[in-house]
């Protein structure tokens, strides 16, 4: 689902065709335009606007809305701000104000997809331009004047085209293109008269932060989260017009179906006890990494050690996959009252909770099934052609296995380990019900206690964490692949 | 005998690369009953000549007619199902039966079920496959050639008058290969198909084809009969591409037959030996061929053997190896008048009746024609 | 020499006895025999519970992961196909509990209620389709191209292709997929009675809650032997409903 490009011309291609369409050329081979050509930083620019965007559209956003009773969206402001007394204006801070400019980034972003394709990010200039139009210009009016400000308009206006002329060529758009620029720049003098910007420039030291810095982390925190999570499901054009086609539903959709507020509980749940989340999601790694490291150790050289014997195969295979099919939580309750004692005795868990112990220990026994299941497929399936070479050649056991059956092994190794992973954050969130912690804690009260935020809250994180861990992994996946072995999906 | 297949201009051009032409005005006619071969280098847009008289790939100019009905105006489906298909890797359904892949097609047009497990029966016994031990089995259990053959098979389950056969034994291995182009060109012998054949292989298709039909870069070169094509090739590319053998290749195709000096003198293994002598040297013979009063074949007498004492010609003569069937190929007839001692071969028929003889001569006067 | 002949059979049953007398020793030691006797009319309530929600949400799993799996395949729905494989992953990897628990927090606001059965079925629903949309879809494009090609060629139409030979052939696949869905749908039944969804959870949470492993294994018990129960009947659907040109040789059951 990536866009073909030809190699000569830069152009969109489609998939299996011998000679480009736009420039005749034989086409050997083709390249992909993705998402991962642009440079980084326009990418995160870009992201930043969406999320801006979103928020400009909530009640919520930014401002605490935990003292007002009813509030506006920025957008909804926007819209009545002629209505508007002059000191609810005031009380805006900037951010509230410069969200107009990322509404129309959103189309302009349009606009310069439509007219360079996916080649380039040309929207960095595009953009630049138009918080020309909407910002500096009115300041310029507002500063010198009408006429001056036209002229200083135009000579910034030209060095800016000037400077970045191929953001603005002609393209797909042709000439309504450069009606498009006219009209941003007619918008400026709207803008202008709207007054907002000599409210804006002109009150610049009256504006006030007064929300929690737990919300701004968590509202910062929570963007480089999606962000992450988007740049790694996206990967052409098509899927960011989906997840934009998406996005715009969703807030249509839930502004007029659903309680505009409701989104705001979880979130405040989150700003609020920020720190509260912070540890517990400490604690849930921690708990998932040791029962990790456990399980490989043991679970690796268990799967080799299996490979050679045929009975034992079949004794741990079976035993691995009866755990499975024990329910976690009742192996939970089982060993907590004979490891709860044990806990006591050992520092490296204190402090994380009487469940900690019975959890890692349940967990390493589940993730062992993935594991060694894993690594015996794999190490069986290296080609005995290969072992065979490396035996010729003088190779000692010890030496086959590490210089050859484990790393061909490890992709399909690491494909286990991911899996045993993702079981454990998932496992882990039930050890909540046993007092080891983890983010399954805000689930749990929060349903005895019916309180609908914190379950929320505590399903998002663990969401979160699970949909990041596996991306994490399968980097590390495929970083570890060996350079001959990586696989096409 | 009409024509059944009428190809007409058929051009082929890709969206995308419009500068190539990947058929450019394809026109033959072919007979019913007929193999045309399609046949040339890689690239030469022979698979995509076959696969648009099915319609798998669309025509871009041109027409084609079956049974002088324009294909595009058939319904596709319709179209498909009267033309049978087999594809060089053969594509048995591996979740069926060998006998419920064959049914397939005739399942589909609403034959009942007698019907059916006849026409099964009786292809799997066509292609030399017994029925009772292969009807039950499934395609991973049957090894290439026999794979091959149920595809055949499978092609001809609802009769139709006309099969597209894509590099069909293009996936056998060389020994099996001849094997079975010797069995398909039994069985057309008797179903007498009209069949497209699609093949890289010059000696296959002068071996399979009652036409052969010789692209390059998408326009026909010639199309013409194995004969013709070997004796009259067009320009220079036919002749590089039939091999500069290409006079040997036509031993393959004649039988020893047409060179043959027919009704040789002969002489009955009960005359006497005189006559035996005065026969060699009134003709000026080295040898004398013996017959019975069937006139088959019994050996010769020369010289030599004629100084011994004896009754009749019958007790002297010697027997030989030097003989084959009139329908044996030219070029075995050459091998077999070098390895014997003769000089020359025996022509019989099918009771080992004498017919005539074999000379080098003789196969020169027919190539050099 | 007749204790010889035995040996396979041995080898075959010793897992399931050895299992078996563990089990059957837990059950004593903790008093889940006495339990379980005690509250008959409850424990084959909960069972029935149990059985309820693993039968429909695997029927609707089954049923609608197999038709996305095979629409994505179509022409035309590429497109759609990669949206709806990272969609059905990110159901996957939000651990049990958070779908539960988002099932709860957000079915409220459509309209339906947060507890209950039905949002137990959603949840379980939803959790479970990944594997099953991503298996059919595997397994559909994988049916070798050159059998799709003379099924064209032959004249069948593409609905024809579609039930007789490409989903035939993707079965073996396709029944992977619904093994492990099962597997995890009944692995994550018991966090339903969180919700008021009911099942055996209900014992081997109050187990926990009272600290009483009678309870416990009284509820764990039957929950493990259910998933046993559910994974030998798909295997055995498997070997019935796969045509015998296609089925995989070599076995490894989990």
């Amino acid at each position: 689902m990536e866009i073909a490009i030809c190699p000569h011309c830069k152009k969109e291609i489609p998939e299996d065709v011998k000679f480009c369409p736009h420039c005749s050329s034989a086409v050997t081979s083709v390249s992909y335009a993705t998402i991962f050509s642009w440079r980084w930083a326009d990418k995160i620019f870009l992201f930043t606007v969406i999320l801006i965007f979103i928020g400009f559209f909530q009640p919520w956003f930014p401002g605490s809305i935990l003292d007002q009773e009813d509030s506006l969206s920025a957008f909804q402001m926007l819209l009545n701000v002629n209505n508007l007394e002059i000191d609810f204006l005031e009380s805006y801070n900037i951010l509230r104000m410069a969200l107009i400019v990322p509404i129309f980034a959103m189309l302009i972003y349009l606009l310069a997809y439509l007219r360079t394709g996916m080649q380039k990010s040309e929207f960095l200039p595009i953009f630049l331009f138009i918080i020309a139009c909407i910002s500096i210009f009115p300041f310029f009016f507002s500063l010198v004047g009408i006429f001056f400000g036209i002229i200083l308009s135009v000579v910034f206006l030209g060095g800016i085209i000037f400077y970045f002329k191929s953001a603005f060529r002609k393209g797909r758009l042709g000439y309504a293109s450069y009606f498009l620029i006219l009209f941003f720049i007619c918008l400026s003098g709207f803008i202008y008269q709207l007054d907002l910007a000599q409210t804006f420039y002109l009150k610049l030291e009256e504006f006030n932060f007064s929300e929690t810095y737990g919300f701004w982390i968590t509202w910062f925190i929570f963007g480089i989260l999606i962000l992450v999570i988007v740049l790694n499901f996206m990967k052409t054009a098509e899927d960011f017009w989906l997840m934009l086609g998406g996005m715009a539903f969703s807030i249509v959709g839930y502004h007029t179906f659903i309680n505009p507020l409701f989104i705001s509980g979880p979130f405040a749940f989150f700003a609020d006890n920020f720190r509260m989340v912070g540890i517990q999601t400490a604690t849930h790694i921690k708990i998932v990494a040791i029962a990790l490291v456990i399980a490989i150790f043991t679970g690796v050289p268990l799967g080799i050690y299996i490979t050679r014997n045929k009975t034992a195969a079949d004794i741990v295979l079976y035993l691995a996959s009866i755990m499975i099919t024990i329910p976690s939580i009742a192996l939970f309750g089982f060993m907590m009252p004979i490891l709860s004692s044990i806990d006591r005795v050992l520092d490296a868990v204190n402090g994380i909770g009487i469940g900690a112990v019975p959890a890692v220990i349940a967990l390493a026994l589940y993730s062992q099934l993935p594991i060694i299941r894993n690594t015996y497929i794999a190490i069986r399936n290296v080609d005995p052609a290969t072992i065979e070479a490396g035996r010729g050649m003088g190779m000692t056991n010890f030496q086959l296995l590490i210089q050859l059956q484990l790393p061909l092994s490890a992709p399909v190794i690491m494909a286990g380990v991911r899996t045993a992973v993702i079981m454990s954050i998932a496992i882990a969130a039930i050890a909540a019900y046993i007092g080891a912690g983890g983010l399954g804690l805000f689930v749990s009260e929060g349903l005895q206690m019916a309180t609908n935020d914190s379950v929320i809250a505590g399903a998002i994180s663990m969401g979160l964490l699970a949909i990041l861990a596996d991306i994490f992994l399968g980097r590390v996946e495929n970083w570890i692949t060996p350079t001959g072995l990586k696989i096409k999906r | 005998m009409g024509i059944m297949l009428s190809l007409q201009e058929v051009t082929k051009i890709y969206p995308g690369a419009e500068h190539i032409k990947a058929v450019d005005s394809l026109s033959f006619d072919l007979e019913e009953g007929e193999i045309c071969t399609l046949v040339g280098p890689s690239g030469c847009g022979k698979t995509t000549a076959m696969k648009m008289i099915n319609r798998l790939i669309p025509i871009t100019s041109g027409k084609i007619l079956i049974d002088d009905q324009n294909i595009n105006r058939m319904d596709t489906i319709e179209l498909r199902r009267s033309i049978g298909y087999v594809i060089q890797n053969i594509g048995l359904f591996p979740n069926m039966t060998i006998a419920e892949n064959i049914a397939t097609i005739p399942k589909l047009k609403g034959w009942d079920h007698d019907r059916i497990a006849e026409k099964v029966e009786s292809l799997l016994e066509i292609v030399n496959l017994p029925a009772e031990e292969f009807m039950g089995r499934y395609p991973r259990e049957l090894s290439g050639g026999q794979q091959q053959r149920i595809g055949v098979a499978r092609g001809m389950a609802a009769d139709p008058p006309i099969m597209l056969m894509d590099e069909p034994f293009g996936a056998i291995d060389p020994i099996n290969r001849e094997h079975l182009q010797d069995e398909f060109l039994k069985i057309q012998a008797k179903v007498k198909k009209t069949i497209v054949f699609v093949t890289h292989d010059i000696d296959e298709a002068i071996k399979m084809g009652d036409k052969i039909c010789l692209l390059k870069d998408g326009k026909l070169v010639q199309f013409a009969s194995p004969e013709e094509l070997l004796t009259e090739p067009a320009n220079g590319f036919v002749r590089d591409f039939v091999g500069g053998d290409r006079t040997l290749k036509r031993l393959n195709l004649l039988t020893i037959k047409t060179a043959m000096n027919p009704d040789p003198p002969v002489i009955m293994q009960n005359e006497l030996p005189e006559k035996a002598k005065s026969m060699l040297s009134e003709l000026k013979l080295d040898h004398l061929i013996v017959v019975d009063n069937e006139k088959r074949l019994i050996g010769y007498v020369d010289q030599e053997a004629l100084t011994k004492k004896a009754d009749e010609v019958g007790d002297i003569a010697q027997s030989t190896e030097a003989f084959l069937p009139a329908s044996s190929s030219l070029k075995d007839g050459l091998s077999e008048i070098f390895t014997y001692e003769l000089g020359y071969l025996i022509v019989v028929d099918e009771d080992k009746k004498v017919l005539g003889t074999l000379r080098e001569e003789g196969i020169k006067n027919i190539l050099r024609r | 020499m007749q204790i010889r002949l035995f040996y396979p059979f041995i080898k075959k049953c010793a897992p399931f006895v050895v299992t078996a007398i563990i089990v059957l020793l837990l059950y004593k030691y903790y008093g889940a025999f006495k339990y379980t006797s005690d509250n008959l009319p409850e424990f084959f309530r909960l069972n029935y519970e149990h059985f309820f929600l693993v039968i429909v949400s695997m029927a609707a799993a089954g049923s609608v992961g197999v038709f996305l799996g095979i629409i994505m395949t179509r022409k035309g729905f590429e497109r759609f196909g990669s949206a709806i494989m990272a969609m059905v992953n990110v159901w996957q990897s939000i651990p049990s509990l958070g779908v539960i628990a988002l099932a709860y927090g957000f079915l409220p606001l459509i309209g339906f209620s947060g507890i209950g059965v039905v949002p137990a079925l959603i949840a379980l629903f939803f959790h479970a389709v990944a594997p099953i949309v991503r298996n059919t879809y595997a397994g559909v494009k994988d049916v070798s191209n050159d059998v799709i090609e003379s099924a064209t060629g032959m004249g069948m139409t593409p609905n024809q292709i579609l039930f007789k030979i490409e989903i035939p052939n993707a079965l073996p696949v396709i029944m992977g997929g619904i093994r492990t869905a099962t597997a995890i749908i009944v692995g994550s039944a018991p966090l339903a009675f969180l919700i008021g969804g009911g099942g055996l959870g209900f014992w081997i949470f109050t187990g926990i809650a009272l600290m009483d492993m009678g309870i416990l294994i009284a509820g764990a018990v039957p929950v493990a032997i259910i998933a046993m129960l559910f994974d030998t009947l798909l295997a055995k659907l498997e070997k019935i409903i796969v045509s015998k040109g296609i089925q995989v040789k070599e076995y490894q059951t989990a």
